[in-house]
């Protein structure tokens, strides 16, 4: 007992002071083993075996990729080759948005990263054509959380490393069918609210611009059809997708697209690292965490607390699902993955009997949506930034999109067939 | 006797971001290597992978450093913002000064550790174990380093004007 | 749950550790020291201190050596009364194997349950097992590793601040791969996921194929898409990992017999006195049989599943083709194992 009282006080006292997240996870876990008695040299293996995997190595890849398609000029050819789609249609700027961000998400697995370099074009584009700044702010940011879930996610491999032993090329497979629902709900809100509020019909682009667009376009999307092409014909593993990702993108922004300087390489590579190491850190320290908490019992104690609330698989599904919403809204997304997915995964995959991929799937979805919330959400403030508004005022704006998104959330929960049938046809 | 300092610090920035973004890139060029070798020579060097994790936990832990010196990690601030301003600095001195211990804890633990681990060998390469530990005391002295300057007022901070970051989500 | 008890297991190695933060060498001269001197102080009547420890396992709660290591602990709890409890942590819960060793180096971790492979990181005689077809059968194995050959090897853990308690059986691994491999030419060119370590990957060389690294949680996806041709391990992993149903060609080549080994960290084991490590030392022995049966019951039943799955079993006529083409490894890394070796030949 008192181990897990010095490991939950001190971690609320150093979150809510202000620590950095991966101080808080490291802080609290010495602190407990010094209460304990325990070696304290015990965090020293953990933090540094945090980071020896194999699979994290993708997720440096998949962020300087993304970094080299983010500073080379990529969204605005996406934007063009979207706009021939779905450009046309009532609202057609906001439509482009929300498909842009699905087309970016196959190549980036950030949303943050999808908000800034689609919004920072979009939203002034957008607010031209007299869409309000609250609406273009809500499609942007609501329509960049389909790329967690959208292949490929570095957040699906801090899941499989949190999990431990999950495939990762199966949930990339998972995420697809669930990206293009979200892709339909949110389409299908933004169309609405545009016909209440009476936006402008989008013109068609003209034919003859077609082939242009669509060669600039798909040679960015090629990134995405080289990485999941490679996986599922066996020429690569999902780590390995992540340096050729990087090497292709490499040559399309240097050596095709010519429209930044070799010289740049050096900046993308420091902006990369810097990214990295946040990342890399919160990984070291949850693994110390994590064994502490292993150490502790305490998902067992967790899975014991559910069960002793209710029995049904349902009831129990529908507290985690508040659960993850609650946390997801004052915290972020990739620490909540570290330390919850150790905590939840016993009592969903191992009591409930879910399949891991599912819960994945689910898991991230729901932290996704924490992106957008207040009152920490990188993605709404991001997104608000670029609109110029009030975060209250985006967040309100959200708010009919909120409501897709967890509709599909319980519809992803409830019907684990839409997520499992790729990954099982595939199997 | 500030600038010498200042000058130390900047010299030790330079170095480290050469080494990790050496790093960095070598991480990316050995993996793509692999993939070549292995679809083309139907061979895989038997230290690649051993040798990709070691720089994998270098950059990490070089990382962890150069973080506090920028700044980079994320923290939930909802709370301390609202505070008044003569508390906000005391929370964010006894911030630096708990980075500055946590950065002791990684020297002296961390180095206790890696000579515990010095008789053991890594599987492939049968290096010593120990260089994959070594790096947490080295990052420990780092950190030091950068949140003692903090401490007494230095700016470490070499990429404030790049604060537009893409963060990870 | 997780209450005072084990205090007074971890008190005395911390002050220890943390005192000779210099000089870990000295570590357990320090402990001993400390640890009488607070028995002395706590303990001034008759009545015995209670332990609680903590045991790491990586395989699943069901699976035969965690089921043996539950056993061992109920035998632990049994004979001592309730005195000494052993909760067992299964599902690499507390890390992955080579992790775990290091932190029964350390003392943070009382016991654990290992594959001999991963101990040769640490003790460099445990990498004799990972040379191939040194043994028959399992019966060869279990000759040598219950001769006195064997327990010396036990007793040499004790260099690496561990103390080997007893050996458990983990069958023979063989290779499955997603096209039929009836013959050694049929290895020829193949992408094998092997663990990475230098017996290993020349054994590959040896036989033809290539050592394939990857993430063994990656293996089942990396059959099905074809970045691997192949993997290797016993019929348990073969059938509870369910890379059968993309390898469905298990080639019964038995290249390796890789027992699991029971034990305790140096630290731990020094704060105990004689009749408590004999205890525990006999426990562990008296857990073998249990463990010995479950894992022959469960290597059955993998099989039956497998073969009901429609998996290929295929046997080999005769081994010595085998071992001849791997006998290379042995040159390249036998001399260092020669007594070991001799032994293992004279038990056969
Ligand atoms: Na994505
Ligand atoms: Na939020």
């Amino acid at each position: 007992m008192l181990g897990i009282l010095a490991l939950s006080i001190s971690f609320i006292i150093l979150l809510l002071l202000g620590f950095p997240v991966a101080l808080v996870l490291a802080g609290s876990t010495l602190i407990t083993m010094w209460v304990l008695d325990i070696s304290l040299a015990t965090a020293v293996p953990n933090l540094v075996q945090g980071v020896n995997s194999y699979t994290l190595l993708a997720v440096p890849f998949f962020i300087l990729a993304g970094q080299l398609m983010g500073e080379g000029g990529l969204s605005l050819r996406l934007i063009n080759m979207a706009q021939l789609f779905v450009g046309m249609i009532r609202g057609g700027l906001a439509m482009v948005n929300c498909f842009t961000s699905l087309l970016f998400g196959n190549i980036s697995g950030s949303a943050v990263a999808d908000v800034s370099s689609i919004g920072s074009v979009m939203i002034p584009m957008m607010k031209e054509k007299g869409y309000d700044s609250d609406y273009t702010v809500a499609v942007t940011a609501a329509s960049s959380i389909q790329g967690v879930i959208m292949p490929p996610s570095h957040n699906m491999i801090l899941y499989a490393l949190a999990a431990g032993g999950v495939s990762i090329s199966s949930l990339f497979l998972a995420g697809i069918v669930p990206a293009f629902i979200m892709l339909i709900g949110l389409m299908a809100m933004s169309y609405v609210i545009a016909r209440k509020r009476n936006y402008e019909k989008g013109e068609p682009v003209p034919l003859k611009k077609a082939p242009k667009i669509l060669l600039d376009g798909f040679l960015s999307l090629m990134t995405g059809a080289i990485i999941l092409g490679g996986i599922f014909s066996g020429q690569f593993t999902a780590t390995e997708s992540g340096a050729i990702a990087c090497l292709y993108a490499f040559i399309l922004v240097f050596f095709v697209y010519r429209e930044i300087p070799l010289s740049r390489m050096g900046l993308i590579m420091k902006k990369t690292f810097r990214t990295v190491s946040m990342v890399l850190f919160l990984i070291a320290a949850s693994k110390a965490f994590a064994f502490i908490l292993a150490y502790l019992q305490i998902p067992g104690m967790v899975t014991d607390l559910f069960l002793m609330v209710s029995d049904n698989p349902v009831v129990i599904m529908l507290i985690i699902t508040v659960l993850l919403l609650v946390l997801g809204a004052p915290m972020d997304m990739a620490p909540l993955i570290l330390i919850m997915t150790p905590i939840l995964y016993p009592i969903t995959v191992g009591t409930l009997g879910m399949d891991p991929i599912h819960f994945g799937i689910i898991m991230i979805l729901n932290l996704g949506i924490g992106l957008i919330t207040p009152p920490v959400g990188t993605v709404l403030f991001v997104g608000c930034a670029l609109g110029k508004i009030p975060i209250e005022k985006g967040a309100k704006a959200l708010i009919p999109f909120y409501l897709v998104l967890v509709a599909i959330l319980l519809l992803l929960t409830f019907v684990p067939g839409i997520v499992m049938w790729l990954p099982n046809k595939f199997g | 006797m500030y600038k010498i300092i200042k000058k130390l610090a900047l010299g030790l920035d330079r170095l480290l971001e050469v080494f990790a973004l050496t790093t960095l890139s070598v991480m990316v060029i050995i993996v793509t290597v692999q993939v070549f070798t292995r679809t083309i020579g139907n061979f895989v060097y038997f230290w690649s992978e051993e040798v990709t994790l070691l720089l994998l936990v270098w950059t990490a832990f070089l990382g962890i450093a150069i973080g506090f010196r920028e700044k980079l990690h994320l923290s939930m601030d909802s709370v301390t913002r609202r505070i008044p301003q003569s508390m906000q600095k005391i929370v964010s001195k006894v911030i630096t000064i708990t980075v500055f211990i946590f950065g002791l804890y990684l020297v002296i633990y961390g180095w206790q550790y890696t000579e515990l681990m010095h008789a053991n060998t890594l599987a492939a390469t049968g290096l010593p174990r120990s260089i994959q530990y070594v790096i947490v005391p080295i990052t420990g002295v780092l950190v030091c380093i950068y949140s003692f300057l903090q401490i007494v007022g230095i700016d470490t901070r070499r990429h404030p004007e790049s604060d537009d970051e893409e963060e990870v989500s | 749950a997780c209450g005072g008890d084990s205090n007074v297991s971890q008190e005395d190695p911390t002050e220890a550790t943390d005192n000779t933060a210099d000089e870990a060498a000295d570590n357990t001269a320090n402990e001993e020291e400390n640890n009488e001197a607070g028995n002395n102080e706590a303990e001034p009547a008759e009545e015995k201190e209670s332990y609680q420890f903590r045991l790491a396992e990586t395989h699943a709660p069901d699976y035969p050596t965690t089921l043996a290591d539950k056993h061992f602990a109920e035998l632990v709890g049994e004979r001592s009364d309730g005195r000494i409890t052993i909760d067992v942590f299964p599902s690499a819960s507390l890390g992955e194997e080579s992790a775990v060793l290091e932190q029964v180096q350390l003392g943070s971790i009382d016991f654990t349950r290992t594959s001999a492979g991963p101990m040769a990181e640490f003790n460099e005689d445990f990498g004799v097992f990972s040379l191939p077809y040194i043994f028959d059968d399992d019966d060869h194995v279990w000759n040598f590793l219950l001769s006195e050959h064997g327990d010396n090897l036990l007793k040499s853990l004790e260099s690496s601040n561990m103390m080997g308690l007893a050996y458990y059986s983990s069958g023979a691994r063989h290779f499955y791969s997603s096209e039929p491999i009836n013959s050694l030419e049929d290895l020829e060119g193949q992408k094998i996921r092997v663990q990475q370590n230098a017996i290993n990957i020349d054994l590959m060389n040896a036989l033809g194929a290539s050592a394939t690294p990857m993430d063994f949680g990656e293996v089942f996806s990396g059959l099905q898409t074809g970045v691997i041709d192949a993997a290797e391990n016993n019929y348990p992993s073969y059938y509870s990992t369910r890379h059968f149903e993309v390898a469905p060609y298990y080639i019964l080549d038995g290249h390796q017999r890789v027992p699991e080994v029971l034990v305790a960290s140096s630290s731990t084991w020094e704060i105990l006195d004689e009749e408590d490590q004999e205890l525990i030392k006999q426990a562990a022995i008296d857990s073998i049989d249990f463990q010995r049966e479950n894992w022959a019951e469960f290597e059955a039943f993998a099989e039956e599943e497998v073969r009901a799955a429609g998996a290929t079993i295929i046997e080999v006529d005769d081994v010595s083709v085998w071992q001849e083409a791997a006998s290379t490894v042995i040159d390249e890394h036998g001399e260092q194992y020669r007594e070991v070796l001799d032994a293992i030949e004279s038990v056969r």
